[in-house]
Formats: structure tokens, C-alpha cells, sequence
């Protein structure tokens, strides 16, 4: 009798669903957009990846594009670092801090050497990139949802640039500027958050 | 006696609605294993990044390093598709090992270095070995299966054509800047998704 049971319950365990080999459309699709979205709904990333663009473009060419390309770069580091499980102290804190110091940098018309500048994007892009490479075991479709996810961020940079180009005018100028003091308040109350 | 035959019965029902795991390949329902063949380099991440940032190397290095990408690419490609349809890939190494070249085409696409010539045979040939190699149709007949594969051998060459022939024709400052920077985007999400692989349990 007890064997009968034990037999029963074997079959039932074997009826147990199990993972979906596939690289079905839905599944990447999903993937992407999930990762597409990520970034967009975070509006620390998000004030830090604007001001990245909009730094870029207040800087001129070669900073307008090396910016942008320096860090999804990097990101993929810090995010190479989460996934290995290295801890970056104050993640949080980088973060709001990425927005307020580059938000200032807009705002003072900072313009340092084009590799002092780069330097401190890539720094931020370290703790930008170590948040998010820990979320990326979840992802359905991590390379899908990664390609999304960097996208959007190169996508916020584009709006950043677009925004920036207005510095060709002196009353665009101010409007930079002025978009940089945002994005500084804004680092002021995510480290507010933070700390 | 009926009891025990009812049971049986009933097991031999249950061993019917056993789920087995779902290898479907073709990335789409409903069009068949041969077109299927043909836009499966797209719909599979690692490939079409593989591919889309190869096609932006051979293109920035002009229509010599194109002609020598291609030469490498096809016959890898067949080679490797060839051993893939007899199933003798080994599966589990192929994607980190398309993604680690992808990363690396990718820095060279964004640093917009030339390399000499004949590093674009080698290029072409390891992406279109590994490519072919990832590509086994699963759970299919073989006709089915071969229709896959000469789908897939077809559009990866197709889409290599017309991506590197786009690449080729930006001349002007800012196409040159956007492939850098798709470059830097295709670089970050292999080398993430290399990491996922290598460094997470």
C-alpha cells in the first residue's frame, strides 16, 4: 500500500511543469521592453543620464558623443562588478551624487579637459552600473533586457543633447543652465533620500 | 482487482499530460522552418549583435575589409551550420563565447580602429563558425531541419550584406559618431550579459 502511494506521488512529481527551453519572440520582446522601461521610471538614472547628454553638448564636440560612448561603457563594469557580487560602498549615494555634481557642472558652465570629464562620468557610470547589474539575474531575456536597458539610457543621453544644442543662443544658454540647476536640486533631494 | 486496473488506467492517462520541455526553435509561428531560418539571426539577441556589430567593423574598415569578411564569414558559416545540422556543436559554450567576440568587435567599432586586412577573414570566419554552430534546429525532421538551416545560412549572409553595405556608406561625420556609439551600446549588453554568464553561479 505504501509503495502504491509512493508511486502515485512519483507520477504526480513528474507531471511538474519545467523550464521553457526557447528563445520564443515574446519572451525577448518582453525582455527588451522591460529593460527598455527600466530606466525611464528611476528618476535618479534618469536626471543623471539627461545630465550626461546635456553636459555633453554644453561641452561641444568631441565631448558631445565621447560622453555618451565613455558611459554605457563603464556601466557594463560597475555592472560586470554587481554580478560578481564585488561591493562598491554607497551605491546610493554615487548615484545622487552623479546627479548633483554633474547637474552643478551645467549650471557653473564648468568646462574642464575633455578627459577630466570623462574621468567623472566614468566613475558615475560605475555606480549607475553596479545597481543595475545586480537586477540583471531576473531578467527572461538577459541580453534582451541589457540591450533595452542600454538603449534607453543612450536614448535618455539623446534627449540630454537635444536639449543642450540650445546652448548655440545666449537665451538657450541660460535654459541649459538653468536645466542643470534642476537636475542639482534633483541630486540634492535623492541624497537627501540616501543617506 | 478492477481497483488496481482503474489506477493503472489512470496512470497510464497521467503519463500522457507529462510536460516535455519545449524546444521550439522557429522564432515564429505559422511561417514555416525556412523563414523561419532566415530571420533567426535577428531574433536571437546574441546573434543579431554578433552580426549587426561585425557588418559595422567590416563597414568602417571600407569595401577591402568587407570583401575579406565576407570570404571568412561563408564558408564558416556553412561549416559550422553543417555540424550543428549533425549535432555535434557544443552548445553550452557558444553563446558566452559569441558575446566575448561581439564585446571586442564592438571596442574596435567604437574606437574606429582599422586592423590590417587579413583580420578580417579571421573576424568573419569565427563569427560565422559560431554563429552556424549556435543555430541546431531542435525537435525537427530532417527536412525541416535543413530548411532551417539553409534559412538561417542565407539571411545571416543577407543581413551581413546589407548591414555592412549601410555601414560602409556613412561618410559623414555624425553616421560615423552614431555607429560609434551603437558600437559602445552593442559592447555594454554583451559584456553584461558575458559577465551574467561567467560570473554569477
Amino acid at each position: 500500500m505504501l509503495m502504491n502511494r509512493l508511486l502515485w506521488i512519483a507520477g504526480l512529481c513528474l507531471l511538474l511543469a519545467v523550464n521553457v527551453q526557447a528563445h520564443s519572440a515574446a519572451e525577448i520582446s518582453g525582455g527588451f521592453l522591460s529593460g527598455l522601461l527600466h530606466p525611464v521610471l528611476g528618476w535618479d538614472h534618469v536626471a543623471a543620464m539627461v545630465a550626461v547628454g546635456l553636459w555633453g553638448a554644453f561641452l561641444g564636440t568631441p565631448a558631445l558623443w565621447l560622453l555618451p560612448v565613455v558611459f554605457p561603457l563603464v556601466m557594463a563594469l560597475g555592472g560586470a562588478l554587481g554580478l560578481a557580487g564585488i561591493p562598491i560602498p554607497s551605491v546610493e549615494i554615487g548615484i545622487a551624487l552623479s546627479s548633483l555634481i554633474l547637474g552643478a557642472m551645467i549650471l557653473l558652465a564648468a568646462q574642464p579637459p575633455l578627459w577630466l570629464a570623462g574621468v567623472i562620468v566614468a566613475a558615475f557610470a560605475i555606480f549607475h552600473g553596479h545597481a543595475h547589474g545586480t537586477e540583471l539575474p531576473e531578467a527572461v531575456s538577459p541580453l534582451a533586457y541589457s540591450l533595452g536597458f542600454v538603449i534607453a539610457t543612450g536614448l535618455l543621453h539623446l534627449a540630454g543633447i537635444g536639449f543642450g544644442l540650445l546652448v548655440r543662443w545666449p537665451i538657450g544658454r541660460i535654459a541649459v543652465r538653468a536645466g542643470g540647476a534642476v537636475i542639482a536640486l534633483g541630486g540634492v533631494f535623492f541624497l537627501g533620500n540616501a543617506i | 482487482m478492477r481497483q488496481y486496473r482503474l489506477q493503472r488506467g489512470c496512470a497510464a492517462g497521467a503519463l500522457f499530460c507529462l510536460p516535455a520541455i519545449a524546444r521550439a526553435h522557429s522564432p515564429m509561428q505559422g511561417i514555416g522552418e525556412f523563414y523561419g531560418g532566415i530571420l533567426h539571426p535577428l531574433m536571437v539577441p546574441a546573434h543579431a549583435l554578433a552580426l549587426v556589430l561585425l557588418a559595422f567593423l567590416a563597414g568602417q574598415g571600407g569595401l577591402g575589409a568587407i570583401r575579406r569578411c565576407y570570404v571568412g564569414f561563408l564558408p564558416a558559416l556553412i561549416l559550422g551550420l553543417v555540424l550543428a545540422g549533425v549535432g555535434t556543436s557544443p552548445e553550452s559554450t557558444l553563446e558566452p563565447a559569441l558575446l566575448l567576440v561581439s564585446a571586442l568587435t564592438g571596442l574596435l567599432v567604437v574606437a574606429q580602429w582599422r586592423p590590417p586586412l587579413p583580420v578580417f577573414y579571421a573576424a568573419g570566419a569565427c563569427v560565422g563558425l559560431l554563429l552556424g554552430l549556435d543555430s541546431a534546429p531542435e525537435g525537427l525532421q530532417p527536412g525541416p531541419a535543413a530548411a532551417s538551416l539553409l534559412g538561417t545560412g542565407l539571411g545571416a549572409f543577407a543581413w551581413l550584406l546589407l548591414l555592412a553595405d549601410l555601414s560602409e556608406r556613412a561618410r559623414h561625420h555624425w553616421q560615423r559618431v552614431a555607429l560609434r556609439v551603437l558600437g559602445s551600446w552593442g559592447t555594454a549588453s554583451a559584456t553584461l550579459v558575458f559577465a551574467l554568464g561567467w560570473l554569477t553561479p
